[in-house]
């Protein structure tokens, strides 16, 4: 190793093997492991408290009724909705691109590993906080939108609520921190020769991710700082007496909670890009149109949260601009829903479970985008708003988004472990997770008139509401198998090579599997149009003007597909 | 483009008729001619694209006869680009962006005459009752200062509520009549329905508003407008289940009138 790389080197770490590396490790692929690990934790809370919501609405209830008492299913709603969101979504998105972005653009790690590493802690933290109040009288049960003055204590006096607001604080620090890392680890580290446009569309979609968060949390953190002075300090922001509280958390709420959404949603995007582009054997299509739209929704979703308002009482003049600005935002989803789809053609492709997840991902976000647009006709979402088919839309979109999320962690789980997976468990794993899915949400939409957070509801959709929970329970046991697949195969699973898919083109499958601790031993490099590894010496040479470029190659230049 | 046989064929029925292209009526009819057209025109979209999509990944798949002997791949390590193709993406996108545009414009029609149905000072029959929420039951105030926690009101007759809320965000839904709005403290918002039959219908609340959200249900009975006018004049102002400052029952606006005044009514 050269002089250069070793004073770039993180310090000696333990073995990956002994439990205190995972405690001192600032390495971004460590790091992303423990997010994605610490995800799937968070996953199965998430998951079994819908459960718990499912078996509750298994029937119509009357008080006190079933598993849950009212106030113990209010904050099983709100707590599910909570933990997926914040607690689950993003952080898997964040751990795989810990892991994958910085091998993706040429970077030896990201630009601040210890800020990385307390971004992790951060959100580990703030989650066991939100784990911590359910032990401290009730946790907060206002629903994940957290409406005002619900939220203030004259309504919801408990600690545990409290601890809530406290939880997702703590989290938004780690997001800040997080998003700060990313963006300078993009804009500044990439390798020589990798403009923003040549970017990989994972990288590009946590770019515009990271980006997004930054504003959006902002705004969330805001409404959340003045919720714990109206909560600890007495102040009345919101209070029930403060004419234009409720009105103004609902601003504040949704100028973030709209931009989360394609938080969530634009990781999985990438995710979908990169699989669709490895297993049909062929690039995107329009690729340069399909990073145009994403760049223009990521600056339009700052305008449109007002259309999570059209029954409140903000004038007609401003439902018509943000009916406009929804209809808007939707039209570039079309174009790269049909740019994945036409990709498909003429293509070479292997259904194999990182594609049957992100195959299926696609077909659930078209029929989440459909069901959306009945949602832009304000005349209809008027009838929609507080219904379960907002509850079935919004799932369709969010946990399609999942599916392509678990497709990536099949996808990059040879790189991550340097083993294959059972490729048998995986198709068993996702054709119960997509029987289990539909079998979940599609039955919302023919059970469309159930009011939200109810578990009283008409009787004559009780044959629905049971589908449901049947569905329900088998998407939750498909999880059970890909553990079970996956921890197995870390440990017993065939060796994978540097690149075990055909077809595969960035830079994370050019090295070993699993990476060396500093991803590249030289200096990968594009600016010959095709990745090549530059030792220390061609570097230096050809940043003092010396040689040439041929000369470079003929020299330094280092050959790509070496096996790991 | 908006199918425009399909919608004439939806609004004929509807007993205001209107010239077809913007389906009027009580908000049910309205909800029912929307709702249709977007669930067919959805499921055909959905069908064609999943169609398309599915014949695709099948012709397409491994070991299946088809020639790509023209077809470059990607190759590991080249610097990201994208495939040829792009015409027929501008095709397919551009045909969404009018099939969608189109159907928004059109429902948009819809919804200022659903803001603004234009009988609200031409018809002296209007019943004006305002609605207030609280944790978990309805109060409605009458003109005459009547309280009660059942709505009632004449069949046939247009009836225009004022809505707020003493506590907490709640939303006042009837499914039956398709009329729904938000409850929001310190805010009033304002809605219309017209029943076309006697019945007793269901209200529930939409919006997460406590423990008793699940149970904050009442009803709402139409009655035959003679019925009513029996029922109406033998009540009288009570004090009802809520405190609340009624203020000014009988609202009498101009007939541009916008059932969406911000006005806080404080409290
Ligand atoms: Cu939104
Ligand atoms: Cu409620």
């Amino acid at each position: 190793m050269s002089d250069g790389a070793s004073r770039l080197a993180t310090p000696e770490l333990p073995d990956a093997t002994t439990l205190k590396r995972w405690f001192v490790t600032t390495n971004h692929k460590d790091v992303g492991l423990l997010y994605v690990g610490t995800s799937l934790f968070f996953l199965v809370f998430g998951g079994v408290l819908a459960l718990l919501v499912r078996s509750q609405l298994w029937v119509s209830r009357a008080p006190g009724e079933g598993l849950l008492g009212p106030v113990a299913y209010n904050q099983a709603v709100s707590a599910h909705g909570l933990l997926m969101v914040f607690w689950f979504l993003s952080p898997l998105a964040i751990g795989l691109a810990n892991y994958v972005v910085p091998l993706q653009i040429g970077a030896k790690d990201l630009a601040f590993p210890r800020l990385n590493a307390l971004s992790y802690w951060l959100y580990l933290f703030s989650g066991l906080l939100f784990g911590v109040s359910f032990f401290q009288g009730t946790s907060f049960s206002g629903g994940w939108t957290m409406y005002a003055p619900l939220n203030v204590p004259t309504f919801m006096p408990s600690l545990g609520a409290t601890t809530t607001v406290f939880a997702l604080i703590l989290f938004t620090a780690s997001v800040t921190v997080g998003g700060v890392n990313f963006i300078t680890t993009i804009h500044r580290m990439r390798a020589k020769g990798l403009s923003l446009w040549r970017m990989p569309l994972f990288t590009w979609t946590i770019l515009l991710t990271v980006w997004m968060m930054l504003f959006a949390f902002a705004a969330l953190l805001a409404a959340l700082l003045v919720l714990s002075s109206d909560r600890l300090l007495g102040t009345m922001y919101f209070a029930q007496s403060s004419p234009g509280g409720a009105l103004l958390w609902t601003h504040l709420f949704w100028f973030f909670g709209h931009p989360e959404v394609y938080i969530v949603f634009f990781p999985a995007l990438g995710v979908m890009a990169e699989v669709f582009q490895t297993f049909t054997g062929r690039r995107i299509v329009g690729r340069k149109w399909f990073i145009a739209a994403m760049v223009l929704v990521a600056v339009q979703s700052f305008f449109v949260w007002m259309h999570h308002m059209f029954l409140t009482s903000i004038s007609l003049n401003v439902k018509t601009l943000f009916m406009a600005t929804t209809i808007g935002i939707s039209l570039p989803f079309d174009l790269m829903v049909f740019a994945l789809i036409y990709t498909l053609k003429k293509g070479d492709i292997r259904f194999s479970t990182p594609f049957l997840f992100n195959f299926g991902a696609l077909v659930l976000f078209i029929l989440g985008g459909i069901t959306g647009v009945f949602l832009g006709a304000v005349v209809l979402d008027y009838e929609f708003r507080g219904t379960y088919w907002v509850v079935a839309h919004f799932h369709y979109v969010m946990v399609g988004g999942v599916t392509a999320l678990i497709g990536g962690i099949y996808y990059w789980f040879p790189k991550f472990t340097g083993r294959m997976y059972d490729e048998f468990l995986g198709k068993v794993h996702f054709a119960m997770y997509f029987v289990g899915f539909n079998l979940l949400y599609f039955p919302m939409f023919v059970a469309w008139e159930t009011p939200r957070r109810v578990f009283a509801y008409q009787s004559s959709l009780e044959p629905w509401h049971q589908l449901a929970t049947v569905g329900g329970f088998l998407l939750g046991s498909s999880f059970l198998v890909m553990f079970y697949n996956l921890y197995r195969s870390a440990w017993a699973g065939e060796e994978a090579s540097a690149s075990p898919w055909e077809y595969a083109s960035t830079a994370e499958w050019t090295v070993s599997s699993p990476p060396p601790l500093e991803n590249y031993d030289g200096y990968p490099d594009y600016t010959e149009g095709e990745l090549r590894y530059l030792d220390e010496a061609t570097v230096r040479a050809e940043s003092t003007g010396a040689g040439g470029a041929a000369a470079a190659a003929a020299d330094g230049g280092t050959l790509l597909r070496r096996e790991g | 483009m908006v199918p425009c046989d399909t919608v004439r064929g939806l609004a004929l029925p509807l007993h205001t008729g209107g010239g077809g292209l913007v389906p009027r009526g009580t908000r049910v009819q309205v909800f029912d001619s929307i709702f249709e057209v977007f669930l067919v025109l959805g499921t055909l979209v959905g069908a064609v694209v999943l169609g398309y999509m599915g014949l695709k990944a099948f012709q397409y798949r491994r070991g299946a006869e088809h020639d790509d002997g023209d077809v470059s791949r990607p190759v590991l390590g080249e610097l990201p680009r994208g495939s040829e193709g792009g015409g027929k993406l501008f095709v397919s996108f551009g045909l969404s962006a009018v099939v969608v545009v189109s159907l928004i414009s059109w429902t948009y029609l819809t919804l200022l005459y659903v803001e603004d149905p234009g009988r609200s000072a031409a018809d002296p029959e209007a019943l004006e009752v305002e609605v207030i929420g609280g944790q978990f039951s309805w109060t409605f105030v009458y003109p005459n200062g009547h309280r009660s926690t059942v709505l009632r009101a004449p069949a046939d007759t247009d009836v225009h509520l004022t809505v707020t809320s003493r506590d907490v965000f709640h939303n006042f839904g009837v499914p039956g009549l398709r009329v729904k709005t938000d409850a929001i403290p310190g805010q009033t918002t304002s809605t219309w329905f017209v029943a076309d039959e006697p019945g007793t219908y269901a209200a529930h609340c939409y919006e997460l508003c406590g423990s008793g959200h699940s149970f904050m249900d009442t009803e709402v009975v139409i009655m035959e407008p003679a019925d009513y006018e029996a029922w109406y004049a033998n009540t009288s102002a009570s004090a009802g289940p809520a405190n609340a400052s009624a203020p000014n029952a009988t609202v009498s606006d101009g007939p541009t009138r916008l059932p969406t005044t911000a006005k806080g009514v404080g409290a």
